[in-house]
């Protein structure tokens, strides 16, 4: 990278928070993903919105590409760059939350951590909506940008249903601020208001193209009086799959999670008492609670499930309790999900057990259910060195298979074979609308897909 | 192979998840293995970058055993940037404990390969060389702290006092012989041939210098006669009984930390705490003591809460997931300072009078914060001078 813009680089943040030492962008050139290393030219720690504006400024007028980088955990590589240029490492903005209790909303700069906040609110009383399972080091402004979502997603949905509101700095280096708060002296109480179409939208999900999120407005909600988890053993796909139906539809639960049992081998936990577990968390006042559970048992059993017996292991929800496990030898583990209706689910997990069966990789199978629909999260154990183009065949396989049968990813990045599915006219408008925010594109290249560089 | 050592974890570089929990902290957040600490590396606290924690100095191996990065001078020095307080080991991740050994190895191919140490360990092991202790002093005085204690040279039970409290904070290794005294422990010391437990050695990768000032150490206790011994410093304890038998084989003598023997009087009644302390009081867990190899955190606290009416409180961050106190405030003098100021805020936050430690380096180094903040609101003090105030 040509000196000169380093060098304006440490002037606007201080040179201690600028390196292009080749030894240390060799951390940043890989993330939680199958995507091989995608090196930066330097790294950048602004430390304020101003910075990061006039990070985006000098970054447009050069043309230099920008990525931003939290905690690197998506899994199939959105975090890393496509190659070269600048990559913002947003982890010293991470000032104390504030909490607007009359609004029951909180602001937070982006770079906070996740867990950070749920501490911080559960001092106070205070939750987020949803329980997530992801690692430490998720950032707050990340998991907006992947529209997250946590155990609570039956009830609650994604992060993009309680978001009231952002502040972000587009690749010009212009400082937005949407939902209320861009308007008079209104407080980040509602995403939505009269002044125009729903902006936040634009930077929900949108995978670092779109603009720098510095804070996040978000509803908050009182932590409950009670809550329980209740576990069910099913012996096949129809009757798990028939169960999350019927719960979903008499909406009785907070969240559920399905696992199947190669998912505790591979997650090194006892054995499933079950082919199929669905794990289902009620909260809430403690006679709801009762109610709840007291319901999930009668549906449940109908849908041909059992309860477990005394003794029998209570699941871990999801896949991330072990997710970075010490095998030996040592193996990484990935996960390539996306989205399906939640009765495709037996088609979904044939499909993925055939591939499975087929590469004889160890693999685990979980989902869980955001609102009226599944998350999926197959899970492969691989050693880099040795499995890497099976790696991708298995990958390429799974989503062939699972296109076919109707489900979304949860991010196409830059993969031909996944975007070549994405409808034209869809993607002429994301273009149209990219290059009205980043006209030189320099956000995170690659996406979406085909921009001309 | 150039670097031979750190290839031996060849697998776990290869298959690091990259998952951010060494900056971080772990997968699972919630009970029992969370909440995490709200601070964990103390280089990433200070450098605010990923490069500065083992996720950066594992990928960085990597990409050098890949043969697409060259050693040279800031390499070398970024490579000893960490401090090997073991903090990442605890998060349960592919790397399964080895950060901490993936780093050392590293440094010790680097000093194979003649790129390291970097300047303020050469400086370390010429001193050590030349006179036996980490500060450049007269060995001859190593014993000084006991005059008038009638101390013998010879017995079953040898106390090793460390550099630190021989030579720079005496009061420590004072306070250390009353308490054995007072538990009724006939103790020797060895004098002048108590070398330096040779941790700065072993952490920078002179491995063949910190063998033979190890193999010094033992023959020295075993001409003591001794068949056990106490220190009162983490970093020695661990140095003796952790890393010595992985150099040496078995020691012919076992290695204890002076609070398991304390803690053994007062359950005995061979100590009794009568006075009371004022104001709260907390405990810092020394790194050395609680993780990288050892599990000593219930006898301090018994220690501490047997003295009458305490008002004592653990503070954030305690036990096997403990922040570390900075270290090696002259190797690493900015990180150092940078991580003890970290720590004394979390004794602030606890809203504590009184932190105590029992280490040698943990008291040094949150002094030094403390002068260097000046802030003099906190009492620092290790557990023995402690504990005699309440006899
Ligand atoms: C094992 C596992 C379990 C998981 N469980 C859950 C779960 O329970 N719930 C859930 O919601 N998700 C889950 N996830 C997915 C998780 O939400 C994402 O991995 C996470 O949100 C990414 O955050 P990160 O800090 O690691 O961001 P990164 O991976 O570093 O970045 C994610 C994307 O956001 C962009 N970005 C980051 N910061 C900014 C910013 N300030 N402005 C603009 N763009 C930015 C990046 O460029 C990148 O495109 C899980 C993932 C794994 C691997």
């Amino acid at each position: 990278m040509d000196q000169k813009l380093v060098n304006r680089l440490k002037e606007i943040v201080g040179e201690q928070w600028v390196t292009d030492d080749p030894w240390e962008l060799c951390a940043y050139a890989r993330a939680w993903s199958y995507e091989l290393h995608r090196r930066p030219e330097v790294i950048v720690n602004p430390g304020s919105t101003q910075e990061v504006s006039e990070i985006m400024k000098l970054a447009n007028e050069t043309i230099t590409p920008v990525n931003v980088r939290a905690g690197g955990t998506t899994n199939t590589g959105a975090a890393l760059p496509r190659e070269g240029g600048i990559t913002l490492d947003l982890c010293r903005m991470d000032n104390p939350i504030e909490l607007d209790e009359g609004s029951q909303s909180f602001s937070a700069q982006g770079g906070v951590t996740v867990y950070r906040i749920i501490k911080d609110l559960a001092a106070k009383g205070w939750k987020i909506p949803w329980k997530p399972e992801f690692g430490n080091a998720v950032t707050l402004a990340a998991w907006v940008n992947f529209n997250g979502m946590g155990v609570g997603g039956s009830v609650y949905g994604r992060v993009g249903d309680f978001l009231l509101g952002l502040e972000v700095v587009t690749p010009t280096g212009e400082i937005v601020h949407t939902g209320s708060s861009h308007f008079g002296k209104a407080a980040k109480f509602t995403r939505y208001q009269g002044t125009g179409p729903d902006l936040t939208g634009l930077f929900l999900e949108s995978l670092g193209t779109m603009g720098v999120i510095t804070e996040v407005y978000m509803r908050m909600y009182r932590i409950p009086e009670a809550k329980q988890q209740v576990d069910f053993a099913f012996p096949d796909e129809e009757t798990v799959q028939e169960a999350v139906r019927l719960l979903v539809e008499a909406n009785i639960s907070y969240g559920i999670c399905v696992t199947d049992d190669q998912m505790s081998i591979t997650n090194q936990l006892p054995p499933a008492p079950g082919k199929w577990i669905l794990s289902m968390l009620a909260e809430g006042w403690q006679e709801e609670v009762d109610f709840r559970v007291k319901k999930a048992h009668e549906l449940c059993l109908q849908a041909g499930g059992r309860a477990f017996v005394e003794g029998e292991r209570t699941a871990e929800w999801g896949s991330a309790a072990s997710i970075s496990l010490p095998y030996e030898p040592s193996r990484r583990q990935i996960s390539c999900g996306g989205f399906h209706p939640i009765h495709k689910t037996k088609e979904i997990f044939d499909h993925y057990n055939a591939v499975g069966e087929k590469y004889g990789l160890n693999r685990g199978m979980g989902w869980w259910v955001d609102g009226n629909y599944a998350n999926n999260f197959p899970i492969y154990v691989y050693d880099e060195e040795t499995d890497m183009d099976r790696i991708f065949d298995i990958i390429q396989e799974v989503h062939d298979g699972w296109i076919e049968a109707g489900y979304v990813p949860d991010y196409p990045g830059p993969f031909p074979n996944m975007t070549k599915h994405i409808e034209k006219s869809y993607l002429e408008l994301y273009r149209t609308v990219k290059r009205s925010i980043d006209p030189n594109n320099i956000m995170h290249r690659g996406m979406p897909p085909d921009m001309e560089d | 192979m150039d670097y031979p050592k750190l290839n031996e974890y060849h697998l776990k570089l290869w298959n690091d998840q990259a998952c951010g929990v060494c900056q971080r902290g772990p997968w699972t957040p919630y009970p029992p293995r969370g909440p995490a600490p709200n601070r964990l590396c103390p280089t990433w606290e200070q450098h605010r970058k990923i490069s500065y924690s083992a996720q950066g100095w594992i990928q960085a191996g990597r990409t050098l055993l890949e043969g697409k990065l060259e050693m040279e001078p800031k390499f070398v020095e970024y490579v000893y940037e960490c401090s090997l307080c073991g903090s990442c080991c605890n998060s349960r991740c592919v790397v399964n404990g080895d950060q901490v050994n993936i780093i050392k190895a590293w440094r010790e191919d680097l000093v194979d390969l003649g790129h390291g140490p970097t300047e303020p360990w050469k400086k370390d092991a010429a001193v050590i060389e030349k006179g036996g202790n980490r500060f450049g002093r007269d060995q001859k005085d190593r014993a000084k702290w006991a005059e008038g204690m009638n101390i013998p040279n010879k017995g079953e039970i040898v106390y090793f006092a460390g550099c630190v409290a021989s030579f720079r904070a005496q009061e420590l290794a004072q306070s250390s012989a009353k308490m054995l005294k007072a538990a009724g422990v006939d103790f020797a010391i060895l004098g002048e041939n108590e070398l330096c437990c040779g941790n700065p050695l072993d952490q920078s990768g002179q491995s063949k210098a910190y063998k033979e000032i190890a193999a010094k150490n033992v023959e020295a206790i075993k001409a003591a006669g001794a068949k056990t011994v106490v220190t009162s410093c983490a970093c020695c304890y661990h140095n003796l009984a952790v890393e010595y038998p992985k150099v040496l084989g078995e020691l012919p003598f076992q290695v204890v930390h002076q609070t398991q023997i304390i803690a053994e009087a007062i359950r005995d009644g061979k100590i009794k705490p009568t006075k009371g302390v004022e104001g709260k009081v907390t405990y810092h867990d020394p790194c050395h003591m609680v993780r990288l190899g050892s599990k000593v955190y219930k006898e301090p606290r018994e220690i501490i809460q047997s003295v009458p009416g305490i008002d004592y409180k653990d503070m954030h961050a305690t036990k096997r997931v403990t922040q570390c106190c900075g270290r090696n405030p002259v190797e690493q003098p900015e990180l150092s300072m940078h991580t003890g100021k970290d720590r004394l805020q979390d004794v602030r936050d606890e809203g504590a009078n009184t932190v105590v430690t029992a280490c040698s380096f943990c008291d040094w180094n949150l002094k030094r914060a403390a002068r260097n903040e000046g802030d003099e609101s906190i009492k620092i003090v290790d557990i023995n001078t402690f504990m005699l105030e309440t006899l």
